[in-house]
């Protein structure tokens, strides 16, 4: 009798004590959002539809949007996010004609005489890969580009031109 | 007896007769031409020195240096005929700048910058000096030999380990390279011990040279420094981890150094470079090569220039290519050589010849049936069988839980496995793999910390934009609202009126009724 009531005391007491860390500093970020923000390939593109990777993520977990909307990514990221999610993702991928394809990482290179420095590309880029002035030459820094290809419909003089390249290697 | 040192797995080897006419250095010509291989960087096109049809003296740099690669030499005086891209066939994966340079014969040297006393300098100029003068480690990790003296500097290492220890059993490259100049080997000890301030050095030999290790201890007598340690023969002993694990019980965990314990890791060529480097002023242009021939056990060990091509050293010592095998590499650690025509580079050791054996048979592989051998055997204590299993079923999780970085590639579970497995191959694919991975995983790191930082600049902006508004509202329209409310007042009071002037044309008119009602 004495071990039951202690025990209860005691639980009772690390519960409160547990709701109250909760009360007092709560979770910010949602740890989920942030699992399926690392499986999602990171380029920025905006191919979904969402402004970035990370609000796509927040999307698929606060909106129920659905899992199959990244392009670069193909059906591995599509498996993997079905799989973390407890989705069964075997009618879903046939469905979609998304091509099975790596994630190649490509880069963008300007032409840098044709630059006339409208900046409309700088102001797009998700990542701020590109660097100068108004009225001056632009360039690519090409560690930080993600090759989301969102510079090339805005450049006014078709001076954008993509490179490809397998940096992983 | 003094304590042999040991290490736990490995296979011991049969020692070969030792005579001692053979480990005799033979001097080879100048060939006609020599290939150069040089890494290449796709960012940096400009770091050629040279131009095609251009001069070159002997010791001449072909290439300016960066942080990854140190400048290479020219072998002999000549002029250069063409540079290219071009595959090695070690890696065909990576693109590497082909030089060739046709020789005239001369051999004319550039002028050296001879150093007398090694004292007089800091240890910065002398390790920029190794540097520039392009020494890499010989031993096989082509780890460049300044970058790992700066890391020693930095990280205060208390011991010099010289590595005497030869990486596979058959290559008599580093025995025949310390009789022949011993004395010269602990000059390239000194300097060390200059640059990096260590405390005791350790001579590492294996235990089947006994002239050497008594030619050693006599010279070794009046200086309190040295200290010679005796391994077991056994395969594999060449490498650093293994050589500090067998003589300290330490284990180095993957991607922290020897250097982050306190052991600085030289093997004994390249003290011998270093010695050329700063005493005499060479650049690190010849090596030892050994060639060892399956058939007849015989050996020779060849001082050879880098970038003679493989096909005139056999030409030169008569031997048939056609009806040979060439593989590069010793017993364990081999591959076999496709295009001959290939130079010798900085990190081969060994050339081995055996019978020519394609066609006749094929190994054939069995499925693994958990013997446990592999893992007996292994020096690093891992589990073979079961990364095999992982690596084969794409488990990339679960392989980078055991610990698969850590894999050496010595080959000896290949060797011993009774299915044929060929294990080493799914080990590399399986590391190339996992370097992808986290490559992937550290660009997803950056990309994403560059867009949430993108994303607080445009909030921020907004913000200030907008608070510059209100302010702006206002300061403005202050005076408008006052003149707003002023009229609003204004308008209030003139509906009053209104009310009223038709409240009072009301009561006018009912008086008017009423006055009417009166009358009647």
């Amino acid at each position: 009798m004495i071990i039951i009531t202690v025990f209860s005391l005691l639980s009772f007491l690390l519960g409160f004590i547990l709701s109250y860390t909760n009360y007092i500093f709560p979770i910010k970020t949602d740890p989920v959002i942030n699992k399926v923000n690392s499986i999602l390939p990171q380029s920025q593109c905006a191919q979904c539809g969402y402004a970035g990777c990370y609000p796509y993520a927040k999307a698929i977990i606060e909106k129920n949007e659905k899992t199959d909307k990244c392009i670069p990514g193909g059906v591995e990221v599509i498996s993997k996010i079905n799989k973390l999610l407890n989705l069964n993702d075997s009618i879903e991928i046939e469905e979609i004609n998304v091509q099975n394809t790596p994630v190649v990482y490509t880069t963008v290179k300007i032409d840098e005489k044709n630059c006339v420095g409208c900046s409309k590309c700088a102001s797009f880029c998700p990542v701020d890969a590109i660097v100068g002035a108004p009225s001056f030459m632009h360039t690519v820094v090409q560690e930080f580009c993600t090759g989301c290809n969102i510079c090339l419909f805005h450049c006014p003089t078709n001076c954008i031109k993509i490179i490809k390249e397998d940096r992983l290697c | 007896m003094k304590k042999k040192y040991n290490f736990s797995g490995g296979i011991k080897c049969l020692s070969i007769k030792e005579e001692l006419d053979k480990y005799i250095i033979y001097h080879i010509p100048n060939p006609n031409k020599f290939y150069m291989y040089i890494q290449h960087n796709t960012f940096k096109n400009n770091m050629l020195r040279v131009r095609i049809n251009q001069k070159v003296l002997c010791g001449e740099p072909l290439t300016f240096g960066d942080k990854s690669s140190v400048p290479i030499h020219s072998p002999t005086s000549g002029w250069i005929k063409s540079i290219e891209l071009d595959s090695h066939s070690i890696s065909s994966k990576k693109k590497y700048i082909k030089i060739t340079i046709v020789s005239d014969y001369l051999n004319q040297w550039i002028r050296l910058k001879k150093i007398n006393d090694y004292k007089l300098y800091s240890p910065k100029s002398l390790i920029k000096i190794i540097y520039q003068l392009g020494v890499v480690g010989l031993g096989g990790a082509h780890f460049s030999s300044s970058e790992k003296l700066i890391l020693g500097i930095n990280s205060k290492v208390h011991t010099l380990v010289v590595n005497a220890v030869e990486s596979d059993p058959y290559i008599t490259a580093d025995y025949c390279l310390m009789t022949n100049c011993l004395s010269e080997i602990f000059i390239g000890c000194e300097i060390i011990t200059w640059i990096s301030k260590v405390t005791n050095i350790l001579i590492v030999i294996q235990e089947d040279k006994i002239e050497l290790i008594s030619k050693i201890q006599s010279l070794i007598k009046n200086k309190k420094l040295f200290k010679v340690c005796i391994l077991k023969k056994k395969y594999p002993g060449g490498s650093s981890k293994i050589i500090i694990k067998s003589l300290t019980g330490k284990d180095i965990p993957y991607g922290k150094h020897s250097i982050d314990i306190g052991y600085l890791i030289f093997n004994v060529s390249t003290i011998y470079a270093i010695k050329k480097a700063i005493i005499n002023g060479k650049p690190l242009i010849q090596r030892i090569v050994s060639l060892y021939n399956h058939r007849n056990h015989s050996f020779k060990n060849v001082l050879i220039k880098i970038g003679t091509p493989i096909n005139f050293l056999l030409n030169f010592l008569k031997i048939n290519n056609s009806s040979n095998d060439i593989y590069i590499g010793g017993l364990f650690m081999k591959y076999l050589l496709m295009n001959l025509n290939q130079p010798i580079l900085k990190d081969t050791n060994c050339i081995s010849i055996t019978k020519h054996t394609r066609n006749v048979k094929k190994n054939i592989n069995y499925e693994c049936i958990n013997c446990g051998y592999c893992v007996q055997v292994c020096p690093v204590n891992l589990l073979p069988q079961k990364l095999y299993l992982y690596s084969k079923n794409n488990n990339h999780e679960k392989t980078k839980e055991s610990f698969i970085m850590d894999c050496i590639e010595c080959n000896i579970c290949e060797q011993i496995c009774p299915s044929n497995i060929p294990l080493v191959t799914y080990f590399k694919h399986e590391k190339f793999i996992q370097n992808q991975i986290d490559k992937e995983n550290k660009k997803k790191k950056e990309f994403f910390y560059r867009f949430q930082l993108r994303e607080k600049r445009i909030l921020n902006q907004k913000k200030s934009f907008y608070q510059n508004k209100n302010d702006f509202n206002n300061t403005d329209l202050t005076n408008t609202n006052i003149l707003n409310k002023k009229t609003n007042k204004n308008f209030i009071n003139q509906k009053q009126i209104d009310k009223n002037i038709r409240k009072e044309i009301l009561r006018s008119s009912i008086e008017r009724a009423k006055l009417k009602n009166k009358n009647l």
